[in-house]
Parts: C-alpha cells; sequence; structure tokens
C-alpha cells in the first residue's frame, strides 16, 4: 500500500492504514519529539498525542505539500503545547551575549551520539525549543517569537543561553580534549 | 586539522545519524484510544439516532393515528352512521315542529277571520322551506358528523330529547287549543248561516297536522260566510273528526320518537363498547429482564464449544395493541472455537426492536425484528492471527410465545437470531452470528 492509498484509508479512520502509517514515520517522529522533550518518556507521550492529532486532523491534510512535513510540525506544535501548558513563564532574557559559541568538529565527532541528546534534552525547557526550532529545523526568529509567544529578541537571546548552555556541558564533560581543542 | 564550527550546525550534522524506535506499548495506547474514540462516536450515533426515533414515534405517532382513523371509521361507519341519520330525522322533525307550531301558534292567535287562504299558502311555503332547510341540515350534519365525537353525541341526544319534549308539548297543547276552537266555531256555525267553500278547501287539504290546521281555519272562514245549516254540521264534524286524527298522528309521532330513542341509547351504548374492545391507553410500557443462552456461530466454517449464558434488560414502549417498540441493553460474553482455537469475546449490545404480537390472550405468540449495536468490550484469543473485534451493527429477528401469569406480569420465551456486521475488522474468512433463547418476566405498565 502507497503512501496515498494510506492516507485515503486513515480518512476514513481504517486502524489498518493507521497502523502502517505509524510503522512508516514513527522513527522519524520519535526522534523529533527526542529532541523536543526532556526524556524518553515525554518524548513517548508526545509522539502518541502527535499521532492522535494526525489521525484526528488527517482529513485536513489537502494533499499540498510534504506530508511529513505536515506530520512534523503537528509533531513540533504538539511539543510546543505541552511547554505551554507546563511552564507559562517566559524566560526573558536579553543581555547581550558576545561569546563565542563554535566549536571543533572533531570533538563533536568524539562525543557519542545519545550523549548530544542528552545534552540538548537537559537544556531549559525554553532554550531547548528555541534551539531546535531555529537550529534542527530552521524556522527563523520571527515565527519562533510568533509560536512561544516571546518577543524575536528573547527568542535571539535563548539560542544563544541555549548555545553556551551545550558549550558548557561539553567543555565540563570532556576537559581534557576541551583545554586541548576547544577555541575561545 | 582543527576546524572550527558553529555549536547548533555541529549538533544538527551529528544527529542526522540518530535512530531511534519507540517502545511498542506506544502504538498499543494509541490503538486503544482510537478503537475507544471510534466506539464513542458510533455510541452517539447510535444514542442520538434512537433518539431521533423516539422522539418522532411519540410525536407523529404514526401506529396511534392509525388506532384513531380506525377508531374514527368505525365511528363514522357503524354505529354513528345510524345516529346520523336519526339525528338528522330528529333535528329535522324537532325544527318542523317548532316552526310549524309557531306559525300555528301565530294562526290561532289571529284567529279565524279573513287570513286563511295566505296563511294555507304561508304554511304550504313553510313546509317547502322546512324541507328545503331539511336537506340542508341532512348534508351538513352528515358532513360534522364525521368529526363528531361520543360527547357531542350525548349533547346531541340531549338536545334532540328536550327539543322533541318541548315540540311534543307545544303541539299537544295547540291541537287542544284547535280542538276547543273547532268546537267553538261549531257552536258559532250553528247560529249564523253563510255559504259553504268547502270543496275547494277540502282538496287543499292533507293529513298533515298543517293542512289540517289550514283546513280548520279555511273551513272557520267558509263556513262564517254562507253555508247552509246541514253543511254546517257536516263541516263542523268533519273537522272535529280531523282534529282527531291529527291527535291521533301525534300519538303515533310520540311514539315513534320513543322508539328512536331507544334506538339512540342503544347505538351510543355500542359506541361505548367499541370504545371498551379499542387497545387500553394506560398500559404503555413494558420491562423485561432476560435471561440469554447464546450460541455464537460463524457462516462458512465450523465452529464448537460455542455456548455461553448472558443477561440483558429491555424496555418497551407500546406503539399500537399489538405492537411495542423495545430497547435495552445486553451483557454478552460470547465465546466459540473455530479450527480449535478457542477465542472468548465481550459485548454490551443494545438493540432497537420492534415487538408485534399477533393476538392479545393469554398464550400470544410475537416476532421482533430490527437492530443491535455492539459495543465491544474486551477479547481473548489464541489465534496467532491477532483477531481485531470491533463495535459493529446486527440485524435482528426473532419468534416468542408469552403467556399471562396475573394481571400485568408475562413470561416469555424467544429466540433470537443476529447477523452480525463486520464484527471483525481483521480479514477472516466466516462470519460469526448469534443464535439465543431468551425467557423472562415481562412486567407492563
Amino acid at each position: 500500500m502507497d503512501l496515498e492509498e494510506i492516507i485515503k484509508a486513515c480518512k476514513r479512520n481504517k486502524l489498518k492504514a493507521q497502523s502502517q502509517l505509524y510503522k512508516r514515520y514513527k522513527d522519524d517522529l520519535y526522534i523529533l519529539c527526542l529532541k523536543y522533550c526532556k526524556n524518553k518518556e515525554e518524548a513517548q507521550d508526545n509522539l502518541q498525542d502527535s499521532f492522535l492529532d494526525i489521525f484526528d486532523n488527517i482529513k485536513a491534510y489537502k494533499g499540498t505539500g510534504s506530508f511529513e512535513g505536515w506530520m512534523k510540525r503537528i509533531t513540533i506544535y504538539k511539543a510546543i503545547d505541552k511547554y505551554k501548558k507546563t511552564q507559562p513563564i517566559n524566560i526573558e532574557i536579553n543581555d547581550a551575549i558576545l561569546e563565542d559559541t563554535s566549536i571543533d568538529s572533531e570533538i563533536i565527532e568524539v562525543i557519542p551520539l545519545d550523549d548530544i541528546l542528552k545534552y540538548i534534552q537537559e537544556l531549559p525547557t525554553q532554550y531547548r525549543m528555541v534551539f531546535n526550532l531555529y537550529e534542527l529545523d530552521q524556522y527563523s526568529h520571527k515565527e519562533i517569537a510568533q509560536m512561544l509567544n516571546i518577543s524575536e529578541n528573547t527568542s535571539k537571546s535563548n539560542l544563544h543561553r541555549a548555545k553556551h548552555i551545550l558549550k558548557q556541558k561539553i567543555l565540563n564533560v570532556n576537559p581534557l580534549i576541551s583545554k586541548t581543542t576547544i577555541n575561545k | 586539522m582543527k576546524t572550527n564550527q558553529d555549536i547548533g550546525s555541529a549538533f544538527k550534522k551529528k544527529l542526522e545519524d540518530l535512530h531511534n524506535s519507540p517502545d511498542d506499548f506506544v502504538w498499543d495506547d494509541i490503538e486503544k484510544k482510537l478503537k475507544k474514540k471510534r466506539r464513542r462516536l458510533l455510541f452517539w450515533y447510535f444514542t442520538f439516532g434512537l433518539g431521533i426515533l423516539i422522539v418522532s414515534l411519540f410525536i407523529f405517532n404514526p401506529f396511534n393515528s392509525l388506532n384513531e382513523s380506525q377508531h374514527h371509521n368505525l365511528n363514522t361507519q357503524e354505529q354513528p352512521l345510524e345516529l346520523v341519520e336519526q339525528e338528522t330525522e330528529i333535528k329535522t322533525s324537532a325544527n318542523a315542529n317548532f316552526k310549524v307550531e309557531n306559525n300555528e301558534d301565530a294562526n290561532i292567535i289571529s284567529d279565524t277571520n279573513s287570513t286563511s287562504n295566505s296563511n294555507l299558502e304561508h304554511n304550504n311555503s313553510n313546509q317547502q322551506t322546512h324541507t328545503n332547510s331539511s336537506t340542508k341540515n341532512q348534508s351538513s350534519t352528515t358532513n360534522v358528523s364525521a368529526t363528531i365525537n361520543s360527547k357531542t353525541q350525548d349533547n346531541v341526544s340531549k338536545q334532540y330529547n328536550s327539543n322533541s319534549k318541548n315540540a311534543l308539548q307545544n303541539r299537544v297543547t295547540s291541537e287542544k287549543q284547535q280542538l276547543d276552537n273547532v268546537v267553538v266555531n261549531k257552536n258559532k256555525i250553528d247560529t249564523i248561516s253563510q255559504p259553504s267553500m268547502v270543496s275547494i278547501t277540502e282538496t287543499k287539504a292533507s293529513n298533515s297536522l298543517n293542512g289540517s290546521i289550514s283546513n280548520n281555519q279555511t273551513a272557520l272562514k267558509s263556513s262564517q260566510s254562507t253555508t247552509p245549516t246541514r253543511d254546517k254540521n257536516a263541516l263542523a264534524e268533519s273537522s272535529i273528526e280531523r282534529a282527531k286524527d291529527s291527535l291521533l298522528n301525534i300519538d303515533n309521532e310520540v311514539l315513534a320518537i320513543s322508539e328512536d330513542k331507544e334506538k339512540i341509547e342503544e347505538a351510543l351504548e355500542k359506541d361505548e363498547k367499541v370504545k371498551d374492545s379499542l387497545p387500553e391507553r394506560k398500559v404503555r410500557w413494558s420491562i423485561n429482564p432476560q435471561l440469554i443462552q447464546s450460541n455464537y456461530g460463524a457462516f462458512k466454517t465450523k465452529t464448537t464449544d460455542n455456548t455461553s449464558t448472558n443477561y440483558g434488560i429491555l424496555l418497551g414502549v407500546r406503539m399500537t395493541k399489538n405492537t411495542f417498540l423495545r430497547f435495552g441493553v445486553k451483557k454478552l460474553d460470547l465465546m466459540q472455537t473455530v479450527d480449535d482455537v478457542p477465542n472468548s469475546v465481550s459485548f454490551l449490545e443494545i438493540p432497537l426492536e420492534v415487538k408485534y404480537f399477533f393476538r392479545d390472550k393469554n398464550f400470544n405468540p410475537y416476532l421482533t425484528g430490527g437492530i443491535s449495536y455492539f459495543m465491544f468490550e474486551s477479547s481473548s484469543s489464541d489465534n496467532p492471527v491477532n483477531l481485531e473485534y470491533g463495535d459493529h451493527f446486527s440485524l435482528n429477528l426473532g419468534l416468542g410465545l408469552e403467556h399471562k401469569l396475573f394481571d400485568r406480569f408475562y413470561i416469555n420465551l424467544e429466540s433470537n437470531f443476529n447477523y452480525q456486521i463486520k464484527p471483525i475488522t481483521s480479514n477472516i474468512n466466516y462470519t460469526p452470528y448469534i443464535f439465543s433463547i431468551g425467557t423472562g418476566i415481562d412486567y407492563r405498565f
């Protein structure tokens, strides 16, 4: 069954098609959830709610644009919704941080992938959101500001803070490497 | 070689290699929620449909209106027809009596002087008018009677009674006065000699009361002119005879009217009996708990170990004398073994059926037919192919027999066949059905 047939069957609420759609996209969306959530449990919870939203709203998908992109947007918005519910207080930091946030690519290469994910998950939620939206999913600060109900400057500031925290984590966890390879 | 890179870009590039899968329970939870949602949706559709149906039946009640029209037909075609005819006659004669009496009274008051010819004509024209109006009354009464109920019939009957009595009393009184006048006139005739015009007036006279009165008056006038003495005596005697005949006629009419009254009373009694034989509207609801032995079989395959005991309760609302609309809930724990693999499944059945009795006596056979909504509750199977049971509908057909125990309690035994419409969503090459035999006590209130 190709994607178009699966989508049509999902629009008719066919459980078999819904199951196939889940199997096809569960990994991609799960990774997306892992990046936006604090931990695995929260990511799985977000994935479940996202798929339920996808099945509920699939009739609204007109077939224009990437279906995968449409599902990813739903998943991201679900994570943001949860964040808004649990963390209504914005972190409004507008301090100009002029610290360099670049890092030697070789250091990144030696850090295990799970650790990279863990560093992202350990970020404060708003920083994590902004970092993921801007760096990993290519949203602009203007869009992020609208999505998170913050100002563009706050978004920029949050992003810079997130990067700084990530860099510090790498330096703290790998002090030997950092001494020799990380430029400040 | 050291190459600096923005930490965001570096992380993005690194994460491209990330592969991970959610645990299996995530889909299980999603599936449960999807099924629950669909079940809830179907349940609300069903409840909404059921609600609309019941409300529509209560508002429009086609069965009841059929009954009423049947009842109405009975009223207008059987006894009431007789009633209408009698009422029409009564009205006509009573009205005529009233009017004739009034005219007669007027004639008597104006005495026997010089108005007899004009009175004769006037009376004749009155008679014609009465006849015409009677015809009109008859037709209009027939039309109106189509909508008459027993209450108005009672009123008509009462009105008729009083009107006819009054009319008769007035008529008897006036006839007596006429007789007295004739006797007085005879005395006058004996003393006054005048020519006779009897031959003309007698040919115009009829046996009717009005005719006789007019003739009397005409004769009187004639006798006041130039009638010889012998003719005068003959005229007076003939007048007395006619007056006597009129009284006899009145007696006959009294007898006829009293017979009519009896007939009307009989007709009203019959009408009451017909009403009594109509459905007892007071018994409107029934409640029927049932114990059910269910056989969960299947077409196109052989099943074994498929019998289970279940229970349910049905609420019925009477639509006609012989028809109930019933709905309720049944808890079904079904089991069947297909190809030596046992399966069990639990449903909550919500039936909506029509129950039709062939008769309403001590032993009443009946038919049931309708649909059921099956709400899936749980299932277990040793089948390697996972059987995905779901909510579904069924078409129901049943045959039963009930026996009146006492008063409003009935015991029943009924068989039902439920043809299942897609109870299992996974691909199977057989169609399950449920054949059940249930028994219970039906209480009506």
